[in-house]
């Protein structure tokens, strides 16, 4: 009689386990006591009287290969276990893998993104920068000529007023030395009523106010020529 | 589950100064000022260039028999000039100004040669600021006779106005001062050495004659 295969313990459907046949598939045949083979040879020593043959106890495979392969049975139900438990961790990385890479992915093509907004505003303010320096450029230039400008007239106004003052000068000179040749010619028409010695002195002082006019004029001819 | 896919801090790009001041102006057209010489019944106008905080170069002809001098910067500021003297050896003068300068350049170490580049930074006819290029074509000594020793002669185009000029090399150092030009459009320059031998002797520069 042949025992009965052990109770199988419930695995998912990832991996298969090869049954054992089962035992009874193979003849049953008598074991009848050993015959002695003919040999036409010096013959034997005759064969003492067999033995009783002890029975064999039905179709037994020997306990030893039971245990074997019941060993075998649950190393590979562990194996496959251990590979399934891995197999699902690999998914489980290789899904968080994918979602890392897609979300870096993401972020990527984001900052090309800005990258390239950054580039063209960038490229603006350079614009506007370069026509910020022209006009700055433009700017003081104007400013200089102002500056030109204003330093001419401020010249040219000094000037003006430095001719301008000597021509008064030169005005006020020859009208007293005009005013005093007047005078003096009206004394000279009645020379007999006045000292001829003071008479004489107001007429160098008429010419001396007549010289300073003449001064004066020279001052404002060189005025002029500057 | 790692997570440190991206690292927290990225590696930076080391990048150049570069020549750019805050407000986007090159240094070669910082370091350039504007003179204004009022005379006693004349006015003029030249360039110079800063070598410190409160030190211009320019020509002597540029600045004697003024009034007054007024210096104006890149960017339309006026500054203030406080003295200025002349050389005796060679068309150069030195204004001092009561308030910073934007920017001075480096002196080169030597003076150009013949085939070097360069870039003249001034005001001709005084107008804009304005930088022109060309090369040193010749040395040679001075036709006018302001200068001792050799001068610089260059193909850059220069004008009434641009005396006084910084002329810079390709790293924007100072390789000498445009002093006048000729008939065929050439700019004659006192070269570097020139001037640094006179700044390094403070006996070479008086007292700028003031017009009378």
């Amino acid at each position: 009689m042949v025992d009965c295969p052990r109770e199988r313990t419930s695995v998912p459907i990832l991996s298969t386990v090869e049954h054992e046949p089962s035992p009874v598939t193979q003849p049953i045949r008598r074991v009848g006591p050993p015959t002695v083979a003919f040999h036409p040879f010096p013959a034997v020593a005759p064969v003492p009287a067999a033995a009783p043959v002890p029975k064999v106890k039905g179709h037994r495979v020997p306990r030893f290969w039971i245990w074997a392969l019941t060993l075998a049975v649950a190393a590979t139900l562990a194996l496959a276990g251990y590979l399934l438990a891995t197999t699902n961790a690999w998914q489980h990385r290789a899904a968080e893998l994918d979602r890392a890479s897609r979300d870096l992915g993401s972020q990527l093509s984001g900052a090309r993104a800005d990258l390239q907004a950054s580039k063209s505003q960038l490229d603006s303010v350079t614009a506007q920068l370069a026509t910020a320096q022209t006009r700055i450029t433009q700017l003081a230039d104007e400013k200089a000529q102002l500056g030109d400008d204003r330093e001419a007239q401020r010249s040219l106004a000094d000037y003006q007023a430095r001719a301008t003052a000597a021509a008064a000068q030169v005005a006020a000179a020859m009208d007293k030395c005009i005013a005093g040749q007047q005078q003096y010619i009206g004394y000279l028409r009645d020379g007999a009523a006045y000292n001829p010695t003071e008479l004489a002195q107001f007429g160098t002082d008429v010419a001396g106010y007549c010289q300073t006019a003449t001064d004066a004029n020279a001052s404002l001819q060189q005025e002029l020529r500057k | 589950m790692p997570t440190g896919f991206v690292p927290t801090d990225a590696a930076t790009s080391t990048t150049s100064r570069g020549h750019l001041s805050p407000d986007g102006f090159d240094a070669a057209q910082r370091i350039a000022v504007r003179i204004r010489n009022v005379g006693c019944n004349s006015l003029s106008t030249g360039s110079g260039f800063a070598i410190d905080a409160t030190t211009l170069i320019t020509n002597r002809h540029v600045v004697v028999n003024a009034a007054t001098i007024q210096i104006s910067t890149y960017d339309g500021r006026d500054i203030a000039a406080t003295a200025a003297s002349t050389a005796a050896l060679a068309d150069l003068a030195i204004v001092r100004t009561a308030t910073a300068l934007p920017a001075f350049p480096d002196l080169a170490d030597r003076d150009p040669v013949r085939g070097d580049a360069i870039s003249v930074v001034g005001y001709p006819m005084g107008g804009e600021l304005t930088i022109t290029t060309g090369r040193v074509i010749d040395e040679t000594t001075d036709p006018l006779h302001a200068n001792l020793g050799e001068v610089l002669v260059t193909d850059a185009q220069v004008g009434p106005g641009s005396s006084g000029s910084a002329v810079l090399d390709s790293d924007g150092r100072v390789v000498g001062v445009v002093y006048a030009k000729n008939a065929a459009n050439q700019s004659y320059v006192v070269p570097v050495s020139t001037l640094k031998k006179l700044l390094a002797d403070t006996s070479s520069f008086n007292t700028a004659p003031a017009c009378r």
